[in-house]
């Protein structure tokens, strides 16, 4: 036996679905060194979450597995109820992807943190709170002795982050693992984590196995890396060597496709670039407040003109407005103040008959195509419900159009009469892409169109955007949170701040001579797929950074 | 290299290619749908088939033989007026069973109508609203002999007001689903293409809000043949002569000691139909809740799950 605190041996866990069984992970034998963070990288449905899963004994009941897990020691696919629960929390601990359910909300903070200390027998009330103080503290929540009584809804996503983080940490595991920790914040936000799981490491010397999609927050974490495809570990490598110089076909494609801010910004074109189809002229949009509540003020005084044939990247981080300025488009949102002129009506003022001509000329392509289509209707449906709504074409007619628009975004024309449920997210987004161009729109909102994508599906979709708004010439606001991916595509660029447009310009003004400073610390944050260029872009420990270990704690 | 990159995707893909089964096919292999559609479709084919065949008179009265025991000329016995026990019961279930079926059609059609209309306008939301939550605050037995006393006794009169009992539930969880579904991102992509609130009723929240509609429809049937054999035997239901489980209950109760077939037939098939329609909506809901489904087959203890639903297959067949 190794003295590695995490050891698989020849683990595969197959999964019943019905009457069929789903072989997650096939024989996959790793090892996790002490003070070690290990990337596990893969596509949605390649088996590492299930992996993650099964270290921590939390599989589904109808999953079967064989093989070996060890932690410190322990067999946790043999341990008993009572064993299962110890390695839980004490030798090893998970810190979920999405904070604001992995706590409860009827609970305070406090209470939940104290929980797991007193299910691994500290009894003394007083001797929790203390605890749990400290570890606040140390993950850098302010005035943790007051804040310690509060509820989770009143804490920021990162802040939820860091007090899951805290209790992952409560009893100072020799694994932890990591399921996408940084997945659901926001890119300074997400710094900020990836610096704390960085000195949980440095100074606790816990292992990390770190689940992630994102190969800039790999090449900034960890050690080595491990790249998992549909159930099978296909190459393990140090991190440098890895991105230097990747062995697989696989693990290439992999790099290959992660968007890279710098790497290809569009080149700058004049030709194919018409009239403005949309001008926003101080735009205000607020959100009127229910019964005696405040109404929600989300942008305040944006200007900006998108032209046909060209693409405006609307850039900004979560809460910053940028998706209900696309909304306010397509009549989603309000438009309270200033002008929105959409192919020359005013938005404000236009109704009935006008509104529908307008939208009938607009396409909006959402960001989650699992949710934006009914699922009683099969693909070809969906394709064609605009030209339903506006009484556009026989039936002959639609069913031409369906199929011309299949075959521009790439799929097969016998999709038309399959169910969105049985597509995968990429091929949904592409079927989303096609309805919203179904009516041949002068313009099109994309609201984060790839957001919910697998990187190297990601690369597909946009590429396939790309050409057709090449083709097609249609103007379009490409609404994104993603630096990388919005400059890859877009002519022009806008930042967003809490309602506000910073700053905007052509796309290589924006991010490589950006002129504000918030441009500037979303740019820093952006995490480069490249462990070399990252460490020397990581900024010193800031000095004055309470360590993490402290006083008595961890005792 | 990106088309290197699609294979993977595709691969992935046809995991999830596998034809769904139909909906007739995933009916006939729930247990509850083929056991309580078949068991309603035998009492409905005895109910409405036989009398006629039989020569089953449920109306003629004979003094001399009353209150016998089964016997060639009468399989089941007579009642207190020596009618024929199977002749009248196999009439009252015509009655019960037409009740039940107009209540739940009808307050299942002004429930959806009414619920939509509260989804889609906040003004007449809370008119409605507000006058369901009155006719939900009495109650179901009591607004029922209410309206049937205030309507006059009649089958027709039964029907009005075991409707205006059940619309107002039914109403409410339309609103409900429809409400849940209009906040859907498909309705949004539909808003945002210009549609007009008629084609989100139609295409979007009906289809979807009809599942929910057709189970509890089912349970309405069920409780309209409860509550109606109730008020018949309270004498607030269907009106003599006609046969009605209620009165025929009624009038066994006075001779349970010495003709003890009228109740307990009476009570036999009543509590069958009742088991039946509920077997079915259960069924229903299972179809339509594929979740509920899922979870009971996964959260097996010892694989009992899966032997269930190897079970379940036995069953169908």
């Amino acid at each position: 036996m190794t003295s590695s605190p995490l050891n698989i041996e020849n683990l595969a866990i197959t999964i019943a679905e019905g009457d069929d069984a789903v072989e997650a992970v096939k024989s996959m034998s790793l090892d996790l060194a002490a003070g070690e963070v290990l990337a596990l990288v893969g596509e949605s449905g390649s088996g590492k979450t299930i992996t993650a899963r099964a270290v921590l004994g939390l599989l589904p009941a109808r999953a079967s597995t064989k093989g070996v897990i060890l932690i410190n020691g322990i067999s946790v696919l043999e341990a008993t109820p009572e064993q299962g629960r110890k390695v839980r929390g004490e030798h090893a601990a998970m810190i979920f992807q999405e904070p604001s359910t992995a706590l409860n909300p009827v609970f305070t903070i406090g209470w939940q943190m104290s929980e797991g200390l007193r299910a691994h027998g500290i009894s003394d009330v007083r001797e929790r709170r203390r605890r749990s103080i400290e570890l606040l503290t140390a993950v850098g929540i302010p005035s943790p002795e007051t804040r310690i009584d509060d509820y989770p809804h009143q804490f920021s996503g990162g802040q939820k982050q860091r007090i899951v983080i805290a209790m992952a940490l409560a009893l100072r595991p020799a694994v932890i693992i990591a399921d996408e920790p940084t997945t659901a914040l926001d890119v300074t936000v997400q710094a900020e984590i990836l610096d704390l799981l960085r000195r949980c490491r440095d100074e606790l010397g816990a292992s990390i196995l770190l689940i992630t999609h994102n190969m800039g927050v790999v090449a900034d974490l960890a050690d080595r890396v491990a790249v998992m495809y549909q159930g099978e570990l296909v190459e393990v490598a140090p991190v440098e060597e890895l991105f230097a110089s990747p062995r697989e076909q696989y693990t290439q494609d992999l790099l290959a496709a992660v968007p890279r801010l710098g790497a290809e910004p569009r080149e700058a074109r004049d030709e194919g670039i018409g009239d403005v189809v949309y001008e926003a002229e101080n735009l205000d949009i607020v959100y009127s407040g229910g019964f005696r509540q405040k109404p929600f003020h989300a942008v305040h005084g944006v200007s900006f003109t998108v032209r046909r044939g060209e693409v405006f990247g609307l850039v900004g981080e979560s809460g910053s407005g940028k998706s209900t300025i696309g909304r306010s488009i397509v009549g989603l949102a309000p438009v309270s103040g200033g002008s929105a002129k959409l192919l020359g009506s005013d938005l404000r003022h236009a109704r009935g008959a006008e509104l529908r001509e307008l939208r009938r000329r607009v396409g909006f392509v959402f960001q989650d195509p699992a949710s934006s289509f009914n699922s009683l209707m099969t693909v070809g449906e969906c394709i064609e419900e605009p030209m339903r709504i506006h009484r556009a074409g026989s039936r002959q007619v639609r069913e031409r159009r369906v199929n011309e628009l299949l075959d521009a975004v790439q799929l097969p024309r016998s999709m038309a009469f399959r169910h969105p449920y049985e597509l995968s997210g990429g091929q949904r987004q592409r079927v989303g892409l096609a309805r919203a161009l179904v009516l041949d729109p002068e313009f099109l909102v994309a609201d984060e169109p790839t957001s919910a994508l697998d990187v190297s599906v990601q690369a597909r979709v946009l590429e396939i955007f790309n050409e057709l708004q090449r083709d097609l010439g249609f103007g379009c606001l490409f609404i994104s949170h993603d630096l990388a991916v919005v400059e890859m595509l877009s002519d022009r660029i806008g930042v967003l701040q809490s309602g506000r447009l910073v700053e905007a310009g052509t796309a290589s003004e924006v991010l490589q001579y950006p002129k504000e400073a918030y441009t500037r610390r979303l740019i820093a944050a952006v995490p480069v797929p490249d462990p070399k260029v990252q460490r020397a872009r990581r900024p010193p420990t800031t000095p004055g950074k309470q360590p993490l270990v402290q006083g008595r704690l961890f005792q | 290299m990106l088309d290197q990159l699609s294979t993977p995707s595709t691969s992935i893909v046809q995991v999830q290619n596998e034809k769904r089964p139909s909906l007739f096919s995933r009916m006939i292999r729930t247990p509850g749908i083929v056991v309580g559609a078949i068991g309603l479709f035998l009492i409905a084919l005895l109910a409405f088939a036989v009398p006629p065949l039989a020569h089953l008179d449920p109306y003629a009265v004979d003094p001399m033989s009353r209150l016998q025991g089964s016997s060639a000329g009468h399989i089941l016995g007579t009642d207190t007026f020596g009618r024929d026990l199977l002749a009248r019961i196999l009439s009252g279930a015509q009655t019960s069973l037409v009740v039940g079926f107009l209540v739940a059609l009808v307050s299942g059609v002004f429930g959806t109508v009414i619920g939509v209309v509260a989804a889609f306008n906040s003004v007449l939301d809370q008119i409605l609203m507000r006058f369901c939550d009155g006719l939900m605050a009495i109650p179901a037995i009591l607004l029922a002999v209410a309206l049937a006393a205030a309507l006059g006794p009649s089958t027709t009169n039964l029907i009005i007001a075991l409707t205006v009992v059940y619309t107002p539930y039914l109403a409410r969880l339309v609103r409900s689903r429809a409400i849940a579904v209009k906040s859907e991102a498909f309705v949004e992509a539909s808003l945002s293409g210009g549609a007009r609130p008629w084609h989100v009723i139609l295409r979007h929240v009906l289809p979807n809000t009809m599942s929910v509609i057709v189970v509890q429809s089912t349970f309405t049937f069920a409780e309209s043949v409860i509550v109606e054999a109730a008020l018949s035997f309270l004498g607030a239901g269907v009106p003599a002569p006609t046969a009605s489980w209620g009165n025929i209950l009624y009038d066994g109760k006075s001779v349970v000691a010495s003709a003890p077939q009228m109740v307990v037939f009476t009570s036999l098939i009543l509590v069958i139909t009742i088991l039946l329609l509920n077997v079915l909506g259960d069924g229903l809901r299972d179809l339509v809740d594929r979740r509920a489904q899922r979870h009971i087959a996964h959260f097996s203890i010892f694989g009992i799950g899966r032997k269930r639903r190897t079970a379940k297959k036995g069953g169908a067949a």
